[in-house]
């Protein structure tokens, strides 16, 4: 299975309590991620 | 937090001893030998430690062109120097170097267990595996890096990789001011393990 690095904005994962001026790389399986076209709809 | 992902007390007994009967019970039922376990240990700490993540960065930082190619085809990278066999195996897969730059700076980590590229760095050290490192270093990583010693300017963005799927990364540092007149293997002894995390830079050698 494709496995995604994802680039997350800390302030999407921890709000107000995310440090500012750093991002996190996270690699997802395939199976936990849906098109972002999807998910708009 | 840290009561939270504190260790239980006997937590290093205990597990020492399930490692103990976990051996037993697969040498007795004939799948290794004692022989075996220890041949494991000593490949991964004699043949694969951070000796060979120090090469690789000190021909990063003497031949640019192998620095480029060592962020866009690690493995590939990795292959052309003469370092031991294996360095594509076991918790070597699928590696993958980040670039310290002037504006920007990479850590490692693995939030869910101890994911570590081995051939490059050796087995991971004690404090990368621990649960409250694990979290902080997700959450506040920029806090966690300065009460370690390394205080990052703001301006510099400092990008986390957590390398809990299937991608292990390590960090080519920056290569410090004085060195200018130096080998390759001068620079190599230079090039820690803790830079290679992340949690360091490389120190400027003694005048």
């Amino acid at each position: 299975m494709p496995v995604y690095i994802v680039r997350f904005e800390p302030t999407e994962i921890w709000g107000e309590l995310a440090e500012p001026g750093a991002v996190l790389y996270g690699e997802i399986y395939q199976a936990y991620l849906t098109p972002a076209t999807e998910e708009q709809q | 937090v840290t009561v939270q992902f504190g260790y239980p007390e006997n937590r290093e007994a205990g597990s020492a001893a399930r490692v103990r009967a976990l051996e037993a019970l697969l040498i007795e039922k004939g799948v290794i030998t004692g022989a075996t376990v220890d041949k494991v240990l000593g490949y991964f700490e004699t043949d694969m430690t951070p000796l060979n993540g120090a090469k690789i960065v000190a021909r990063a930082w003497t031949d640019p062109e192998f620095a480029e190619r060592l962020v866009t085809d690690t493995p590939a990278a990795v292959a052309e120097l003469d370092l031991p066999v294996g360095m594509e195996g076991a918790e070597g897969e699928h590696l993958m170097a980040v670039a310290n730059t002037p504006g920007v700076h990479n850590l490692v980590i693995c939030t869910l267990c101890s994911c570590f590229p081995w051939p490059v760095l050796g087995l991971p050290p004690y404090w990368y595996k621990d649960p409250t490192f694990r979290a902080r270093a997700a959450r506040e990583p920029r806090v966690v890096l300065k009460e370690i010693g390394l205080d990052l300017d703001p301006s510099v963005e400092l990008r986390v990789w957590d390398s809990s799927g299937h991608s292990r990364w390590f960090v080519v540092p920056s290569r410090p001011a004085g060195t200018e007149g130096m080998s390759e293997e001068e620079l190599a002894a230079l090039v820690t393990t803790e830079s290679m995390i992340g949690i360091a830079e490389v120190p400027a050698p003694a005048a």
